[in-house]
């Protein structure tokens, strides 16, 4: 009997060594830079926003490695001209829409769709005044944290990053968890024709390809229009303003699936 | 010498004197604390404490002066005050971010007077400490003076001083009326009406972070008609939650001496001439122990109407 729990023991062991669970580090990947800069963006006008194709023409629909520094920040930039006006600056990362059947909260039980735990990305939101952004962009990831002097030659530090977001508690300067879109509204009123730079933090990367999908994009507002407005007027879900984000197989017409509110019904037994 | 050292061979008496001298010395030890505490006098004139009153009955609008007109007195301490930057002097910014105005980063401040609740909601903001002496005063000047008497939670008339002590006793859970801020007694009083019929009382802006050449300034919250304060947040304070009734107490909003134009609205009483400290550092301020004087000049939106 010995012998045998001894020989169980030995197979499982070797089983054991056989996970080494290298995949949740990610490797930097050739074609995805970790730190890229995407120059000048022209803010999209309402109308834009409101016609499906030129919607998506008109946004950017990129992707982002790890870094290929360890330790350091990833992420992407980009900058367009205060308006004079209020926008909507908006970023939708792969992928996070079936996870239900996963989620530790509220599982849908018997959920018959794969659901796939490793093709989500997180990319967090900032933005400020490009005179304010002390990376360096396409080079190294910075922050909006300056140092005010004043007249008596004391100093502050003072956070310039204008996208701020209320956590469940109402909160300010939070972010949405894993993959979930983020969007904020920046008043370029005092700043018309100055830059402003929009920081996509990559807070994290998919485990199976390391490279995180995203379309993100810059919206005019009207005077009494809010973000939730604009994306409400051309998807049911934050989520669906931008589809089409992820390059996995199989990615569009799941997302279609579920931006049509089909998924769950598709994917739950009917008792 | 004994072997075991110098004490023993000391009488208890030498032990407890030498004890006591080693105490004695950390009592004088001093910190050189970059923190001072700025203590004076603040000064606002006499229309801050009047107003014009319809009596009802005779439909004549009558002057009257009263000390309880007198809002929340705010003071800090800035790098600097400009007279560029609001229609009124006001301290200066730091960046614009976000189209707001910018963060004036005071190195510190203080009231003469602070929001309290005064045990019903119909008092809400409305009642400032060190402004009435006891029960029958803050009821009388609700009645008799504003117009707007004081209701309990059954929207009935608090008329008695001694239902509105069991009131509050019954709310706070408290024993003794001295447990109440909003009650002075007459010997707690802030403001004393002066020679020239300005009113005056002294003030302390505690732990200010010393900077040689600082500016104190500050402003007074003048009750709109409603006898509202801009500088008071209704849904800040504490939080009462008993059986049907669910309400915040009211404070002050946490950010007045950070964004001070947020809050300074027509009618508010504005210093023009702010003090500066020019001693060399703290240690300094604190041996000559200065006490200044800090005048509520400057009446917001009347000054340009007069010009």
């Amino acid at each position: 009997m010995s012998r045998l729990l001894l020989a169980v023991g030995l197979v499982s062991a070797f089983v054991a060594c056989d996970r080494d669970n290298t995949q949740y580090f990610p490797q930097p990947v050739a074609e995805y830079p970790g730190v890229v800069d995407l120059g000048q963006f022209t803010p999209l006008t309402l109308a834009d926003w409101l016609d499906p194709s030129v919607r998506v023409e008109k946004s950017i629909y990129d992707g982002l490695g790890e870094n290929e520094n360890p330790g350091q920040w990833g992420g992407a930039t980009f900058t367009f001209q205060g308006t004079g006006g209020r926008v909507c600056v908006l970023v939708d990362p792969e992928s996070v829409f079936w996870v239900q059947s996963v989620d530790a909260r509220s599982p849908t039980d018997g959920y018959l769709c794969e659901d796939d735990n490793y093709d989500d990305g997180d990319l967090d939101l900032e933005v400020g005044l490009s005179a304010y952004y002390n990376g360096t962009p396409g080079v190294s990831i910075g922050n909006f944290e300056q140092v005010y002097e004043d007249s008596l030659g004391n100093e502050v530090v003072f956070e310039a990053n204008e996208c701020l977001m209320n956590g469940q508690r109402g909160q300010a300067g939070a972010h949405a968890g894993r993959a979930t879109p983020e969007f904020c509204e920046i008043d370029t009123s005092l700043h018309p024709g100055r830059d402003y730079t929009v920081l996509l933090r990559l807070w994290s990367v998919p485990a199976d390809d390391y490279v995180v999908h995203y379309a993100a994009t810059v919206v005019e507002l009207g005077i009494d229009d809010s973000c939730e407005d604009l994306t409400s007027a051309v998807a049911s879900n934050p989520e669906c303003a931008l589809e089409n984000e992820g390059t996995g197989e199989g990615f569009g017409t799941v997302e279609a699936l579920f931006c049509a509110g089909e998924l769950d019904d598709l994917c739950t037994e009917v008792e | 010498m004994s072997p075991r050292g110098v004490l023993p061979d000391m009488t208890s008496a030498t032990r407890a004197a030498l004890l006591l001298a080693v105490v004695a010395q950390a009592c004088t030890y001093d910190e050189h604390l970059p923190q001072v505490d700025v203590k004076g006098t603040v000064i606002v004139p006499r229309a801050a404490a009047t107003r014009m009153i319809l009596d009802e009955r005779t439909g004549v609008e009558a002057e009257v002066v009263d000390a309880r007109f007198i809002g929340p007195v705010y003071l800090g301490a800035y790098s600097d005050i400009r007279y560029d930057i609001e229609a009124y002097p006001h301290p200066a910014t730091g960046p614009i971010i976000g189209g707001e105005l910018g963060n004036t980063y005071p190195y510190g401040g203080g009231t003469v007077g602070v929001f309290d609740f005064a045990c019903y909601t119909s008092t809400l903001c409305k009642v400032v400490t060190g402004r009435y002496a006891d029960y029958s005063s803050l009821l009388s000047f609700f009645s008799d003076t504003l117009g707007q008497p004081i209701v309990d939670e059954q929207g009935a008339e608090v008329q008695s001083p001694d239902y509105f002590r069991t009131s509050c006793y019954d709310l706070f859970e408290y024993t003794e009326d001295n447990e109440l801020l909003f009650l002075a007694g007459e010997d707690g009083l802030d403001f004393k009406e002066n020679a020239d019929g300005d009113f005056e009382a002294e003030f302390t802006m505690w732990r200010v972070n010393y900077h040689a050449g600082m500016k104190v300034w500050g402003w007074m919250d003048a009750p709109d008609s409603e006898f509202d304060f801009t500088t008071c947040d209704p849904t800040n304070g504490q939080q009462f939650n008993q059986y049907s009734a669910s309400f915040t107490t009211g404070s002050s909003h946490i950010d007045l001496l950070n964004f001070p134009s947020n809050y300074i609205d027509l009618g508010d009483f504005v210093v023009s001439e702010p003090f500066e400290l020019t001693y060399e550092d703290a240690d300094a301020f604190r041996d000559a122990a200065p006490t200044f004087t800090l005048v509520y000049d400057f009446q917001v939106g009347v000054e340009e109407e007069e010009e």
